[in-house]
């Protein structure tokens, strides 16, 4: 694994994904590659991060719906009527794990379960253990078109590809309360998923 | 008319028939020769149904065919590295398949993409039965839209919603392994079916050997554990050869020492081991065209008559003399001719014995015994006028003996085997159910058996070798019974039928499959689920050729035998359609309440346990059983055989021989509560063949003073050398089987002896009776 220089983005923990305060939001695209490599389907939406509760992946488009993901562990799904149910996708929990520890720079976490091989330009996480590794090939995480920006190249074991592009986040103040910032950050439409965030922390 | 000459004409020519024979098999069949070593094919035949039986070969062949690798270490990463190199090693040697969930999931996929519209997951089934069709999209939407998602096993283009490759990843979780531990990583693999060939065993256990050493070079703190039978039969192989080594070289030079000792000649040596070796060779011979391969068990039972065709020859050179003085061996052909017939029928008794291997025995040597005997005849009267008998001390002591038991009255050994056969019936019970356990085929290798007790306690979910049998008339009747079965261990006997592996659950009944089906014309109707998904998503399908699909495939139904042949060998045959008998084979959990599977079974119609090694054992202790009550109809149609011979009711005493050797051998091992095992009691039907051997010649030529005693104590000793031998073996079927026949042949040598004071004090009144 070649050293790194101190200033890189890639060489600490917590810089790996966005460099943010405890709570912030940012929008995302996400494209997912099929192997026929003929279609694609592309999602449109909000991150938000709250240090302290977990992440909410908000989709606005083409549907709205919402995964949140919460530091205890538990994970839900939001559909457009605000019905939520447990997720329980294996792939799409493992994912919501590693996000959240990215974004909380729980390097242990990763390396139990990932290979880290840092490069100057990009931070690749290969599994290093069976069950993930039946799920996904590798990780990638480089820097986006945007300064502060990141891009996200999730390769599953089924020859899917998920890129997520980040755009650069903006920080919520550490005064407002978590539901109010929620709700401001990421519209009416995603009030039942705030409301899960704020009842975990309670 | 029968002459001396006429006879050992026919002998030679039979000799050249016989060499021309062997030399054709070698041109013919010379690089088909080898030997097996699989231990199943130890197993008693039984009675069974043909459905029974039929599961019962064929999951012992899987389970036989299997290897399991057991990797585990202190850090997960470098276990699964460890396992990585071990399955691509061992992936490179030809017909080894590794067995892994990579495996399944690529062979999984096409085998069901044709059943798709039929197979649903018990959580899809209640989301399409809601009726609720905007959830079904959301579902699906959000599944392929959200972070992550269902793998895509299918292509996109016939399965755009994932939908299916839900299914499928449903039924991958239930076959695939769970591992208790991450830093534990199992796999198993199929080995090829030549592996239990002894040769390419030897090569293919080398060639594992270095790769599992190798993985655990290179990953240093990854242990490797292997298990399976192969690795058994490996090690019974490698006992085997040892045996067989050992009992013939020593046997060889024993009796080739005890000959020179007698004869002080080399002649006196070579045509004996000439006889051994043609009857040896011949029996081999008939014994792999009678079953078209020989086991390497065969040629350690086979090694021992080695002691027992010797005697041929030394009968020939002992009575040489009085052919001499008489001018015809007449009377010698006749009594050798006599004993042959004696061994050939105790033989027979093994060949029905129901054991594979006791029948292999019978035939190489009933015809190896056959085939010495000619060559005694063709080759003996060439060279026996140059050899003399030099049996002074033998004489010596024999007079001595012989004088002892002249006074042992006829009531003494005839009163000791009634005795014997009382002690014998009144410990029946014990003798029969004990000493049945198949373990005895198999050297002790504990180093093995504590692999297998790791492995089980690390990996194994199924007990090995237990199973439920469900049978039915028709797939439907068994899909009903074994639902029946579930039912009752759960509400019954509260046991967790979920544990239980059984193919009903992964291939759901006809009658399902079809209400599947009509699930899912709100996927593939006009407006269906498909049409609003592919709308709102962008995606590039012909959702009108997958509505067809959907159509034309209304009555592709999987059925259990399809998916168990599209799977074969990743997962072990758990269907059988034979005849007109259908049968679901339920795999049991580890540790699971026996007796409450036990009581549900019987319950439930069709259903029954199959416990293999206690199956094996039920085999043994009948077939057992049925040898040890064959002695008496044996022991009459051999008095019947003598009586028809000889025409007198004194001949009648060479049968005493057997029957006391046998009486007292099987009362030892009663009082001494020595386990009997089958292999004990085929010993004994040899044993009467031999004591019969002794009586004949004894009885034959009992107007001459010492004259078959010289030949009978000489040819009882080179048969407790090489029985005792057999008696070494650290093979326990083996060792039992050589200890009998030498602790039985030694009775034998001496009742025949006694038999020779009694016929000699009788002889020697008759004629002082008559000279007054």
């Amino acid at each position: 694994m070649a050293l790194v220089a101190a200033q890189s983005w890639a060489a600490a923990p917590e810089g790996w994904l966005v460099e943010q305060d405890c709570r912030f939001v940012t929008d995302f695209t996400q494209t997912r590659a099929f192997p026929d490599g003929v279609n694609y389907l592309k999602t449109a939406g909000k991150l938000y991060f709250d240090c302290d509760r977990g992440l909410i992946w908000s989709m606005e488009s083409p549907i709205v719906s919402a995964q949140v993901f919460l530091l205890s562990g538990a994970m839900y799904y939001v559909d457009s009527t605000d019905t939520v149910s447990p997720l329980e996708n294996p792939i799409q929990r493992k994912v919501g794990r590693l996000l959240s520890a990215l974004l909380q720079g729980d390097r242990q976490q990763l390396e139990a379960e990932f290979r880290l091989l840092e490069g100057a330009e990009q931070l690749v996480l290969e599994p290093s253990v069976g069950q993930l590794r039946r799920a996904l090939r590798r990780i990638v995480i480089r820097e986006g078109s945007e300064a502060g920006g990141r891009i996200v190249l999730i390769e599953q074991a089924d020859g899917q590809s998920l890129t997520v592009a980040i755009e650069p986040p903006r920080t919520l103040g550490e005064g407002q309360n978590s539901g109010g910032s929620c709700n401001k950050a990421l519209g009416p439409v995603s009030q039942q998923s705030c409301l899960i965030l704020q009842l975990a922390s309670e | 008319m029968l002459t001396t000459e006429f006879i050992e004409r026919l002998a030679r020519r039979g000799i050249a028939l016989l060499l021309l024979g062997l030399a054709i098999f070698v041109v013919l069949k010379g690089d088909e020769v080898g030997f097996e070593t699989e231990l199943l094919a130890l197993a008693p035949t039984d009675n069974r149904s043909v459905a029974q039986q039929s599961a019962a070969v064929q999951l012992g062949a899987d389970f036989q065919s299997r290897a399991v690798f057991v990797l585990s270490g202190l850090e997960a990463p470098l276990v699964e590295a460890a396992r990585a190199e071990l399955v691509a090693n061992l992936s490179e040697i030809q017909g080894v398949q590794v067995v892994d969930d990579a495996l399944l999931q690529r062979v999984l996929p096409p085998l069901l993409t044709d059943y798709r519209f039929h197979l649903l997951s018990p959580a899809q089934q209640q989301l399409l039965a809601s009726g609720d069709l905007q959830a079904v999209l959301q579902n699906r939407l959000a599944d392929r839209l959200g972070l992550g998602g269902t793998p895509q096993i299918l292509p996109v283009a016939v399965d755009p919603m994932a939908w299916h490759s839900l299914t499928l990843v449903d039924t991958l979780l239930s076959l695939q392994t769970k591992e208790r531990d991450v830093t534990v990583s199992a796999f198993s693999v199929i080995l090829p079916s030549k592996a239990f060939d002894e040769g390419y065993q030897r090569q293919l256990l080398g060639l594992v050997e270095d790769i599992t050493s190798g993985v655990e070079r290179s990953f240093v703190g990854v242990s490797v554990l292997k298990g399976g039978l192969f690795f058994h039969a490996a090690t019974a192989a490698s006992a085997a050869k040892a045996s067989v080594v050992m009992i013939s070289v020593v046997s060889v030079i024993g009796v080739v020492l005890l000959l020179l000792a007698v004869f002080r000649s080399t002649l006196a040596v070579l045509i004996p081991v000439l006889s051994v070796a043609l009857g040896i060779a011949s029996g081999f011979v008939a014994a792999h065209i009678a079953f078209s391969g020989l086991h390497v068990m065969t040629l350690v039972f086979g090694a021992s008559l080695i002691g027992v065709v010797v005697d041929y020859s030394l009968h020939f050179f002992v009575h040489e003399r009085l052919a001499v003085k008489s001018g015809s061996r007449l009377q010698l052909y006749r009594a050798l001719t006599l004993s042959l017939v004696t061994s050939v029928v105790a033989y027979g008794v093994l060949a029905g014995s129901g054991l594979a291997i006791l029948a292999q025995v019978a035939v190489f040597s009933g015809v190896g015994l056959a085939a010495a005997l000619v060559a005694v005849m063709a080759f003996c009267p060439l060279v026996s006028h140059q050899l003399s008998l030099n049996d002074g001390p033998i004489v010596g002591a024999l007079e001595r003996l012989i004088i002892g038991l002249r006074g042992v009255p006829i009531w003494l050994p005839a009163g000791v085997a009634f005795a014997g056969l009382i002690v014998t019936l009144s410990h029946y019970a014990a003798i029969v159910e004990e000493g049945n356990d198949p373990i005895q085929f198999v050297p002790k290798d504990t180093n093995q058996l504590a692999n297998e007790s790791r492995i089980d306690r690390q990996v194994a979910r199924y007990e090995p070798g237990r199973f439920v049998f469900i049978e039915g008339q028709s797939v439907d009747e068994v899909y009903t019974r074994t639902r029946a079965f579930f039912e009752k261990l759960e509400n019954d006997f509260d046991v967790d039928a979920s544990q239980f592996f059984s193919l009903t659950r992964l291939v759901p009944a006809a009658a399902s499959q079809k209400n599947n089906y009509q699930l899912q014309r709100v996927i593939y109707g006009a407006d269906g689920v498909l049409e609003q998904f592919v709308g709102v998503t962008g995606l590039e399908v012909d959702t009108n050729e997958l509505n067809q699909a959907y159509l034309k495939n209304e009555k592709q139904l999987l059925t259990p035998s399809e998916f168990v042949v599209g799977l074969e060998g990743i997962i072990p045959p758990l269907w059988f359609e034979v005849s007109d008998v259908t049968m679901n084979v339920v795999l049991v959990p580890q540790g699971a309440d026996w007796e409450a599977i036990r009581s549900a079974t019987e319950m439930v119609e069709g259903a029954s346990m199959e416990y293999v090694i206690e199956r094996s054992r039920a085999g043994l202790r009948d077939k057992k059983a049925t040898a040890l009550m064959l002695f008496f109809p044996v022991f009459a149609v051999v008095a019947a055989f003598l009586l028809a011979v000889y025409r007198r009711a004194k001949a009648l005493l060479i049968a005493l021989i057997p029957a006391l050797s046998i009486a007292c051998v099987t009362a030892f091992f009663a009082l001494v509560a020595w386990p009997i095992t089958l292999f004990h009691v085929m010993a004994m039907y040899l044993a009467i063949g031999l004591g019969l051997d002794y009586g004949i010649f004894v009885f034959e030529f009992r107007a001459h003073e010492y004259l078959a005693e010289r030949a009978v104590v000489v040819s009882g000793l080179t048969s407790l050398l090489s029985f005792g031998l057999l008696g070494a073996s650290g093979i326990p079927v083996v060792q039992g089987f050589g200890l009998t026949l030498l602790l039985a042949n030694a009775i034998n040598l001496l009742g025949a002896l006694w038999l020779a004071a009694w016929l000699e004090k009788g002889e020697k009144m008759f004629r002082l009776s008559h000279s007054t």
